[in-house]
């Protein structure tokens, strides 16, 4: 009985202290599963034109309403998740791979590597991320992967310089002497004692990330260099709706919500994650 | 600290010559070229061929990279291939209107974003807290486009308040001395126009401040999480020093650190990349001038106005080094 | 023999009386100021580059040519010339300069001032001369055996061939003249520094923002009855909506198409509608399998459903398609009505008889701005149904001409609108010059050279009824061999505050405002 009631009051804790952030889990997961299942869940073929029915308000038979072409808002929102959250997170999370590894390799050998690093990242920075995306779009030409690419390429120094920011603070610490004075090997040093606490402020940074990505991929599309024409996408929606935005509000605003919804899940989830990963925060209590 | 600032200086003109580098590179791999652009249907290829000779477009790669070098040495950034404009006139128009909105864009959200960020881990009310949170996070997630445009609706076609767009009302007269009118129309004391000007002002910087107040808000509630659990502001409380005092004297000067980092660099973004604000609002910035600049694949524009937003990014950033460097004497050691 | 034109100024007066539809009853009004939405704003106005639309309205309110063009009727009307003679063989243009003229800084406009600015392009020791200048290609200058002021008010040009479309050419916006003053004073800056003849003179200029013209008390045909006119950028186009229903704009061209059942009903907001100038088509690319095959070509012509893409495309501003050249223009030939149009049947059957094996892989090239996208996802539509594959190529301008330059796309939409109300202006575009960088790289079609020899026919006679025998024929032509395919003439919207009157509606459809003879109410 006593383990029983001690399991519940634990559940019942760990709700309490993380209530936001599963509750945005839970959020994002229901988006991932209608995404993944969206030829199935979707009423209508996101691409079927029906040119006898364009700006149809919302209604029981296309509760989203229909599009310029005709097309059913509710199905193409249903399909639309899945370029810009696959763009989305790869990007997010390549940036963040190469972006940590390229920080951590100059806050922690310093030096010269540190500085060329550092000043490349500057050149990288210097030059506004908008317009090296549309530069590289521009180059590529448009579709999913080049805008993956390049919201991915320009994000590397953001997380460069955060590590490296963290990494040149941790060094200094005693726990990190102390290992180093038993003997430690630098990867061993950099595993044990750096990463684990670079992580959350990393996490969080992902995740506002991520919603800068799909703003980025968002922004793309309204510059008219983003996914392949007609590929339903949330970004794409809301871009090519905007300016519909007078005469047919329905067209933007819904793929609009869903994007903030989804983001908004995320950051609670990251945010959650990151208290649960910080030691320090866990030792507080908070 | 001079020896530092020197060696940071040095590096200047290197990371100059790489962004110019790379933006010449890059131009040169983007597909068209500025002459096919502006004179699409009817020129044929002679007239085509001696318009290219005339730019130099016609000579090995490697021979207009010299010769936009040694111009560059010069301070000869030419002239605009689309409009013929000279591109220092170019960034006397341009440079001005968007230094004015990147400094009062990073005002609006350093101080919203801050003080939302305080009142989240202060005010110990989950409520308020993950209100914030959520506004923050809309803030990063919305399209600026998206909040240009409502805004536009809301304030500007709704309630009347505020003009559409622009940077001063249409037909509204005044002299231009630097072309920041901050100072120009204070200068000459035309009130009228200022009051304009500031109109005009407030929903671009709004949106851009809106936007990056999230950031702000976030690192503040990170930075403040972080350090009030620290050893010393522990010790601080236990001395019995005043919970404010304690926030805003140990608290905040930690979260500063992040802070000014994070608004350096949003001030370098601003320069060249408030693209998509400037062209909701019309704002005569160079995010926007840059975009057309690539869309037209006007070399010259794009080479010249990188390279001063490079410039002022180099510079904003040693300004954020040395305020690290005053504020935090631990980061004074060799590895620099 | 001489042609001579004399227009008096009574005629000119009862003639644009005529050519404005929307004259009300009220008695025009002087006063007042009009604020135009462009779709941009040039960063100078120097005539020899370009500078967007934004840039072309302000030349064209500031500046004047030797004529202008009417382009309700064709032909020239007197401009800074009030007459001018033609000699038989079309080689000797004689300009009788009206006397009395002043630039806006006052300079009088005199022949040889007139020489100056027009031999701009072609004398590299002029001051404000500069190396690149673009525009001016289309003034005809390599054609010029000789350009000379005779006395202070006859200009004489003599050609070396004959050119029918010379005329015409100086009422455009590159075609302006600019003050002797102001090319000495300000050299190769003149284009921040203008300083024309024509009915509104510069203000000020914020590069990239806004123009603010004044009314030229002292303009030739009397001070128009605006006092000010301010050009000014809106590049979103929700965001010059937002302006229009504000009231903080006027008058524009670039507002969403969308929008204008919404706006027809408004009290503030009327919409007009303008005159067919523009041609909207797909140039097909016959270097290139499977455009190479006319019976492909054929069969896109009659995939195409006009009445949907007019409807759904286009908000239905456009009118059915007849050929390259438009409905207003000399020797418009009717009968091309009758093959651009939709009949899927023989699509298919000419995709059978073609013998190639459907579904035909095809690349649908396009801009990313405006209709565009939504044009081509609705051509699109129509080819898979006859038995294409369509890839939907969306490219920003530069990439889109780039491409085009390169003879890389396959089918391309563009479109035509001319400067001036000319066929040649349209059938140029099949020329044999500008052939490798077009749409059609039509060095490739079998009827290359007939069809260039047929352009050269066009401008080589002056006599209408000659003229337009060989438009006739170049049509039959082009509709035989379909480079182009054609979806419409577009009679864009036009959208005024309720206050503006005597909107212009031919100019403006092709992107020439004229905005000399608007007043506003109240």
């Amino acid at each position: 009985m006593g383990a029983e009631k001690n399991t519940a009051w634990r559940i019942g804790a760990f709700w309490r202290r993380y209530d936001i952030a599963l509750l945005g889990g839970a959020i994002f997961a229901f988006i991932l599963l209608i995404t993944i299942l969206a030829s199935v869940v979707a009423p209508y073929d996101p691409m079927a034109r029906n040119i006898r029915n364009l700006f149809a308000t919302p209604s029981a038979e296309n509760p989203f309403g229909t599009d310029q072409l005709g097309r059913d808002v509710l199905s193409r929102v249903i399909h639309g998740g899945r370029p810009i959250l696959s763009a989305s997170f790869t990007a997010v999370f390549s940036a963040l791979a190469v972006g940590t590894t390229v920080g951590v390799a100059g806050g922690y050998v310093g030096g010269w590597l540190d500085t060329a690093l550092m000043r490349l990242m500057d050149v990288m920075l210097s030059f506004p991320s908008i317009l090296l995306a549309i530069l590289i779009v521009a180059t590529l030409g448009v579709g999913l992967l080049n805008v993956t690419v390049a919201i991915g390429f320009a994000m590397v120094p953001v997380f460069a310089r955060l590590a490296r920011s963290i990494v040149i603070t941790l060094v200094y610490e005693e726990y990190v002497a102390a290992a180093r004075s038993l003997g430690a090997s630098d990867l061993h040093i950099i595993w044990k004692h750096i990463l684990p606490n670079m992580m959350p402020p990393i996490i969080v940074q992902a995740s506002a990330m991520l919603a800068v990505a799909i703003g980025t991929a968002s922004a793309l599309n309204f510059i008219g260099l983003g996914v392949e024409p007609g590929t339903p996408d949330w970004g794409m929606m809301v871009a090519e709706g905007q300016r519909l935005i007078f005469d047919a509000p329905h067209v933007p605003v819904f793929p609009g919500l869903v994007i903030t919804i989804t983001v908004l899940s995320v950051n609670y989830m990251g945010d959650g994650l990151r208290d649960h990963l910080d030691p320090k925060l866990r030792r507080q209590g908070i | 600290m001079i020896s530092y600032l020197l060696k940071r200086l040095i590096w200047l003109p290197i990371v100059l010559w790489a962004v110019s580098s790379l933006t010449f590179l890059a131009l040169r791999i983007v597909p068209g070229n500025p002459i096919q652009t502006v004179q699409n249907q009817v020129m044929d290829k002679s007239q085509l061929a001696q318009v290219e000779a005339v730019w130099g477009l016609n000579r090995p790669i490697t021979e207009q990279y010299a010769n936009f070098l040694s111009k560059l040495v010069r301070g000869d950034l030419g002239l605009a291939m689309s409009s013929g404009v000279p591109i220092r006139r170019m960034i006397f128009e341009r440079m001005p209107p968007t230094i004015e909105l990147a400094i009062v864009s990073l005002v609006i959200s350093t101080g919203i974003g801050v003080l939302s960020g305080v009142a989240s881990v202060t005010i110990r009310n989950r409520a308020i807290d993950y209100s914030v949170r959520t506004a923050s996070i809309l803030g990063l997630s919305l399209p600026l486009f998206w909040v240009g445009i409502m805004l536009i609706i809301l304030f500007s076609v709704k309630l009347r308040w505020t003009p559409t767009s622009g940077r001063i009302g249409a037909g509204v007269d005044y002299d231009v001395i630097t072309n920041f009118m901050f100072y120009d129309l204070i200068a000459t004391g035309n009130w009228q126009a200022f009051g304009s000007y500031l109109r005009h002002l407030v929903l671009p910087s709004v949106t851009i401040g809106l936007t990056s107040a999230g950031f702000v808000a976030r690192l503040t509630r990170s930075a403040m999480l972080e350090v009030m659990n620290s050893d010393y502001i522990r010790t601080a409380r236990a001395k019995g020093l005043y919970e404010r005092s304690v926030i805003w004297k140990h608290a905040m000067r930690n979260a500063m650190l992040p802070i000014i980092t994070l608004q350096g660099l949003q001030f370098g973004a601003i320069l060249g990349g408030a693209v998509i604000t400037e062209r909701v609002f019309s704002y005569p910035g160079m995010g926007a001038w840059l975009l057309d600049g690539i869309l037209e694949r006007d070399y010259s524009v794009v080479q010249g106005g990188i390279i001063f937003v490079a410039l002022a990014y180099v510079l904003m950033n040693l300004l954020v080094d040395i305020l690290y460097h005053v504020i935090d004497p631990r980061l004074r050691n060799p590895s620099f | 023999m001489f042609r001579r034109r004399t227009f008096s100024a009574t005629l000119i007066v009862i003639l644009l009386l005529f050519s404005l539809g929307t004259a009300t009853a009220e008695d025009p009004q002087y006063g007042g100021t009009l604020v135009f939405g462009a779709e941009s704003m040039g960063d100078s106005f120097d005539i020899g580059f370009w500078h967007g639309f934004g840039g072309v309205h302000v030349i064209d309110t500031i500046g004047e040519g030797l004529v202008r063009a009417d382009f309700e009727n064709g032909g020239a009307l007197p401009g800074l010339a009030e007459s001018w003679e033609i000699s038989d063989d079309g080689l000797v243009y004689t300009f009788h300069i009206r006397e009395g003229m002043t630039f806006h800084d006052g300079e009088p406009v005199t022949a040889a001032a007139i020489v100056r600015s027009m031999k701009r392009p072609i004398n590299p020791d002029d001051p404000s001369y500069i190396e690149g200048m673009y525009m001016y290609g289309n003034q005809g200058t390599g054609n010029w055996e000789s350009l000379e002021a005779v006395d202070d008010h006859t200009v004489v040009l003599t050609l070396m061939q004959p050119n029918a479309t010379q005329l015409l050419v100086f009422s455009r916006p590159d075609g302006i003249i600019i003050s002797p003053k102001a090319l000495d004073e300000y050299g190769t800056e003149v284009g921040l520094n203008m300083s024309a003849a024509g009915p509104y003179k510069i203000e000020r200029f914020v590069p990239g923002q806004e123009a603010v013209l004044a009314a030229n008390e002292d303009y030739w045909a009397g001070r128009p009855y605006i006092d000010q006119i301010v050009i000014r950028a809106f590049p979103d186009e929700a965001a010059i909506l937002a302006a229009l229903e504000a009231g903080e704009i006027d008058m524009t061209l670039y507002a969403p198409f969308t929008s204008v059942p919404r706006l027809q009903n408004s009290d503030t907001i009327r919409v007009e509608v303008g005159a067919p100038l523009v041609n909207l088509f797909a140039g097909a690319n016959v270097a290139m399998a499977p455009l190479d095959n006319v019976l492909i070509r054929r069969a896109i012509n009659y995939a195409l459903d006009r009445d949907v893409l007019i409807e759904a495309g286009l908000n239905g501003f456009a009118e059915r398609p007849a050929s390259l050249i438009g409905p207003l223009d000399l020797g418009f030939d009717e009968s091309g009505r009758e093959i651009s149009v939709y009949d899927p049947e023989r699509a298919r059957e000419l995709i059978a008889e073609s013998g190639m094996e459907t579904p035909i892989p095809l690349e649908v090239a396009y801009e990313n701005n405006r209709f565009w996208p939504q044009l081509a996802e609705l051509i699109a539509a129509d080819l898979e149904a006859v038995g294409f594959d369509v890839t939907l190529d969306r490219l920003d301008t530069g990439s889109f001409w780039g491409k085009v330059g390169d003879g890389q796309t396959q089918l391309s939409i563009n479109q035509r609108s001319t400067f001036v109300p000319d066929p040649h202006g349209k059938a140029i575009l099949m020329a044999r010059a500008g052939a490798e960088g077009s749409q059609t790289q039509h060095q490739a079609l079998e009827v290359a050279d007939e069809i260039d020899s047929l352009i050269t026919a066009g401008i080589s006679t002056a006599v209408e009824a000659e003229r337009a025998a060989v438009y006739k024929e170049f049509q039959a032509l082009m509709l035989d061999h379909l480079p182009y395919i054609y979806i419409g003439y577009l009679t864009p919207p036009i959208f005024v505050n309720a206050r503006v009157q005597n909107v212009e509606t031919f100019g403006t459809a092709g992107g020439r405002i004229n905005l000399r003879e608007v007043w506003l109410s109240e």
